[in-house]
């Protein structure tokens, strides 16, 4: 295949090669631990690698999807009405690198703490690939629907299978609670579909023909919340964060990373690339709610985790507070805010799956989770505690370092929008130093209080090559963003323009902005 | 084994024969007019050819049964499919030769699409019942028969355009079906659902009589067009004779596909029989209920269908919701997957409410989905039962998986199908359903059948949580049992692999149902009122003509 094929293709390729690899790790001997382990590790970092020239090959200074290929996939009523139709922006760049240099982590990561059904296990986590990218490069909708959903499955298994003792709960709970509200927005999408029929008679689920659907304000309140439903549960924004910690306690530690780096971007993904440009002026009309809830989920998440003796359940609510942090930098409506938001996501990807990854190694040296069981072990295991160190300053948003980078963004737009919903979010950015450095400081510092806890093991090579990675990546969005934000400017600008360009014809909003200005 | 080969050659030559009947009659004179020549009588057993092969292959395998007892453990099985593909070869060369229908029976793309699509999931019960008889000592000639008899009252069923003609498909169906829920005759509850099923089963069909007593003195006939007809001379509810023959029609087709409230008898049935048998009934009776629901809701739908679309509302909703909570509670895993079939014969009804040729067309894909997944579903409780059908209840499921790994994983991808789930067929047919429904406007019974769907969701994870999830209770030595059988194995992974296929490459199906579909609208329309009482069908292509405006079918009628 020549390069230029290859580029043509390259994103099919990408997010099919992991469920190959599945099928090749399913068809492995069961016996064979070291030969299947290294195998799917294999092919997720050759899915990396194959979509690290993505990276390059992107054309910066435009906001349409690039890598696009668009074949009929279904017809209905004589129509090509379904497609598999696929395409990378300055939006889902970053979320495919993301999902294929976070697997690959995790599958790293799940060597030690995975000890049963080898096969079934490493399978799963390369189906579940196959479906996160799939929902990242999807542009049609259906095709997306069909990731969207199909990626519950293997997750579903993974919590529910290797999870701890709460697990089948956990899983059910997550699976119910996503399929609620995807289900509702299933029947949205058929419904854009059938009006855009019913109005010229092309019936179609590409995202592309459906951005400016014209459809009456009940209709479109209406559509918008189902899809909001959706992504918020997914988020998980306040109040339907509930399944989140749960699952997160239970998922085995790969699990954990993969839900809090991943799926939960599905969710804001979802708000930028569906939400928002589908139903501009009911997102215009909804974003007050949608502020609202996000500020009272950064306040909200950042004051239960202040509160959690568990490690793992701490981290799993600062997720809370930081996509709170996300949601709220989309819902602002300016280049800034937004692009915070994205950044955000990112760099929340690298801190948060670090975290869940470093509660892992010592959970799997002490089968402990609790804070008050720990206290000093910096002394005995130094690398550990370094690392430890620089992704809680990553968390908490110190400067050079990545979280810094979109907390400041999204402050800086949601200052534009109003001062208080600034002075909020910067309360929430407080408040998490508070909980991130007070767990710091019970876990690491401090006197040895328990026996066991003077004589643990070190980092081994292996698992600093884990987290060695991610790190990296803290420091480099946090030190030379640039080649991210040039990135990803020209696509997250379009979709802010379409809502300013609603926001500016759509009589009430422009009433209540000059009564602003006027003020 | 030459006679085992001479029986599997007679078989499919005694179905087959159909066929070059078939060129026989369309080379003869056309059809004197009225009478009953020997001529119109050719023109119906010709256009009867599915049902009549299906019949005659059923009665050869009976009687090879019958002289040759042995055969029932090992050749009888292969000599039932051959017949039923010695039927299709037949439905093919008749509907090729002489597509067309006289006013009491057609034999159109509905037709055959039908029969293609009952033909395969008889073969596919036969197939899983193999082993199931074996193990179960139950393998006597009659079971293969009954089967293939019952397939052929399924048959005539979708090809009926008569109310006395629907009745006798509706007795050839039922009939063999009740001596079947009772063949595992040792077992008391086998013979508890036979006697119930056959109860009320007559129950049922004495509707059908009455009602079309009651339409036939109304409107003078029994055809679905004279039916038609007549509700558009009589005007809007005008004449409470035909309305209540009607009714009486429709809940006598309710109760065999099992609408709430016409549906006590299922989860009792559908435990108490044999589990292949509970397979075939499942897809089978409920596939022939909805074959003849969508023709005489076709041709219903040109006099006065406001206030039977508001009936079908009501019965879809309450199936949906009823059947779907009722299957929250169950323990045993037969009767929840009888209350899951309740549930999607709402869904069903979505696709006759809509009615439009998406609408049915959706129905037909959603038949053909559900047939794969509920066929795997109960071929993989068979095997897990063991000997004596012990172990049916989710404890009794506990960690299956880790025994039977393989069982496991199939029994998972028809759980989440049957739930609704990509990229798994399930979940395409619901989209096709659900597109039908919301372009008729349905939106509030679209809502209703998601968020039931969400309830759904929630028991079919049951049966894999317990598989997978949960450890093994103390094990019960007879229970760790062989892995499946290599026929059903084999079986049973190809219909995982339809499920998982069917729908991600639907295009061609969608193609085939859509065609079929377009013959099933017109049902009871346009008679000709000239001397001929033959109905010449157009190839599908002409007929669609009046239908598709421009390169699509019109959403709104």
């Amino acid at each position: 295949m020549g390069t230029e094929q290859f580029q043509k293709h390259i994103l099919t390729i990408i997010t099919f090669l992991p469920l190959a690899g599945a099928a090749v790790v399913l068809l492995m001997p069961r016996q064979a631990a070291g030969a299947i382990k290294a195998a799917a590790l294999l092919v997720a970092a050759a899915t990396f690698a194959l979509s690290v020239p993505l990276f390059f090959w992107f054309r910066t200074g435009t906001p349409g999807m690039q890598f696009t290929v668009d074949v009929p996939w279904i017809s209905l009523l004589g129509q090509q009405a379904i497609r598999y139709s696929v395409g990378i922006d300055g939006i889902s760049l970053f979320m495919v690198l993301l999902t294929t240099f976070l697997t690959m982590i995790a599958i790293a990561g799940s060597f030690a703490g995975i000890t049963d059904r080898l096969r079934e296990y490493y399978a799963l986590m390369l189906m579940l690939e196959t479906g996160m990218l799939g929902v990242f490069v999807a542009l049609d909708l259906v095709l997306f629907y069909v990731f969207w959903e199909a990626m519950l499955i293997p997750m579903y298994f993974i919590i529910g299978v290797w999870g701890g003792p709460r697990r089948i709960y956990a899983a059910v709970k997550f699976f119910i609670y996503t399929m609620a509200g995807s289900l509702l927005m299933l029947v949205a999408i058929i419904a854009m579909a059938v009006m855009k029929y019913q109005a010229t008679g092309v019936l179609t689920f590409s995202v592309q023909d459906l951005y400016g659907l014209e459809m009456a304000r009940g209709t479109q309140t209406l559509l918008f919340l189902a899809y909001a439903l959706a992504f918020a549960i997914k988020v998980p924004m306040f109040p339907f964060h509930t399944w989140l910690p749960d699952a997160h306690v239970e998922a085995p530690t790969a699990g954990s990373v993969i839900l809090a780096g991943l799926l939960l971007k599905m969710g804001t993904y979802g708000f930028l690339r569906f939400c928002i440009p589908f139903f501009p002026e009911a997102s215009l009309a909804f974003a007050p709610v949608m502020v609202a809830l996000g500020i009272v989920g950064i306040i909200y998440g950042a004051l239960v985790a202040l509160v959690q003796p568990d490690m793992k359940k701490l981290v799993a609510y600062s997720s809370v507070s930081h996509l709170g942090v996300s949601v709220l930098g989309i819902f602002v409506f300016n280049l800034q805010g937004a692009q915070g938001s994205l950044v955000q996501m990112i760099s929340h990807g690298f801190s948060t799956g670090a975290l869940f990854l470093l509660v892992g190694m010592i959970y799997e040296r002490r089968h402990t989770r609790l804070i008050e069981d720990y206290g000093g072990i910096w002394a005995a295991m130094p690398k550990y505690g370094a690392v430890f160190l620089i992704i809680t300053m990553a968390s908490i948003g110190l400067p050079f370092l990545s979280g810094f980078v979109g907390e400041w963004l999204v402050l800086v737009g949601s200052w534009l929008a109003s001062p208080w919903y600034a002075v909020l979010a910067a309360s929430g950015a407080i408040l998490s130093a508070c909980y991130m450095l007070w767990m710091l400081q019970r876990v690491l510092q401090g006197p040895v209080t328990r026996e066991e806890n003077g004589s643990l093991r070190d980092l081994s090579f292996r698992e600093m090559a884990v987290l060695v990675p991610l790190v990296a990546g803290t420091i480099w969005l946090g030190v030379y963003p640039k080649p991210f934000l040039e990135r990803m400017e020209p696509s997250v600008d379009s979709v802010i323009r379409i809502v300013q360009t609603a926001g500016a014809e759509s009589p009430a909003y422009f009433q209540s902005a000059a009564a602003e200005e006027a003020r | 084994m030459r006679s085992g080969k001479a029986a599997f050659f007679l078989t499919f030559a005694a179905a087959a024969v159909w066929a070059p009947a078939a060129r026989a009659a369309q080379a003869g004179p056309p059809a004197a007019e009225g009478g009953l020549s020997l001529q119109s009588l050719m023109e119906l057993l010709l256009l009867s050819a599915p049902a009549a092969a299906l019949c005659t292959a059923a009665t050869v395998v009976m009687l090879i049964g019958a002289f040759w007892p042995s055969s029932g453990r090992r050749v009888l099985p292969w000599i039932a499919l051959a017949g039923i593909a010695g039927t299709g070869w037949a439905t093919v060369a008749a509907a090729d030769s002489r597509s067309g229908s006289l006013t009491t029976l057609s034999l159109d793309p509905f037709t055959v699409a039908f029969a293609f699509l009952v033909l395969a999931a008889t073969a596919v019960a036969v197939l899983v019942s193999v082993n199931y008889v074996n193990r179960e000592e139950m393998a006597r000639g009659e079971y293969y028969s009954l089967m293939m008899f019952s397939a052929a009252g399924a048959l005539l069923m979708a090809a009926a355009e008569d109310l006395i003609l629907l009745f006798m498909g509706l007795e050839l169906l039922s009939i063999p079906l009740y001596v079947l829920a009772g063949f595992a005759r040792a077992r008391e509850q086998s013979r508890e659902a036979a006697l119930k099923y056959f109860l009320l089963g007559a129950f049922a069909s004495s509707f059908l009589v009455f009602g079309a007593a009651l339409v036939f003195a109304s409107v003078g006939g029994t055809g679905y067009h004279q039916m038609a007809l007549g509700s558009m001379l009589l005007g809007r509810g005008a004449d409470a004779l035909l309305a209540a023959g009607a009714a009486m029609v429709l809940i006598a087709l309710a109760f065999k596909v099992a609408l709430v409230p016409f549906h006590w008898w299922t989860p009792d049935v559908y435990q108490g029989a044999p589990t292949p048998v509970t397979a075939f009934m499942s897809i089978v009776a409920k596939a022939a209920g909805f074959a003849a629901l969508v023709r005489l809701v076709s041709a219903g739908a040109q006099g006065d269908s406001q206030s039977w679309n508001v009936l079908l509302w009501a019965l879809s909703a309450a199936t949906m919701i009823w059947g779907n909570l009722l299957a929250l509670a169950q323990q045993n895993v037969k009767r929840l997957l009888a209350y899951s079939s309740i549930a999607h014969a709402g869904y069903l009804l979505l696709g006759v409410l809509a009615g439009t040729v998406n609408g049915i067309s959706a129905l037909l894909f959603y038949l053909a989905a559900y047939g794969l997944t509920t066929l795997g579903a109960f071929g993989v409780a068979a095997f897990l039962a063991g000997r004596g059908d012990r172990l049916e209840t989710l404890p009794d499921y506990r960690g299956a998986a880790r025994r039977h790994p393989f069982a496991g994983a199939l029994l998972a991808v028809f759980m989440f199908s049957l739930a609704g789930i990509p990229p798994f067929a399930g979940f395409f047919a619901k989209l096709y359903l659900f597109l039908a429904a919301l372009e008729r406007g349905y939106v509030g019974l679209t809502v209703i059948a998601v968020l039931t769907s969400v309830l759904a969701v929630y028991y079919y994870l049951r049966v894999s949580v317990v598989m997978w999830m949960e450890e093994p209770r103390a094990e019960p030595a007879e229970a760790a049992g062989p892995e499946p059988a290599r026929l059903s194995a084999a079986t049973l992974a190809i219909l995982a692999a339809g499920v998982t296929l069917l729908g991600i490459f639907s295009s061609p199906v969608l193609r085939w149902s859509e065609r079929a579909s377009i013959a099933a609208e017109q049902t009871g329309r346009a008679v000709p009122a000239g001397s001929s009482e033959m109905r010449e069908a157009s190839p599908s292509a002409e007929r669609a003509a009046p239908v598709r405006g421009g390169d699509a079918v019109p959403l709104l009628e």
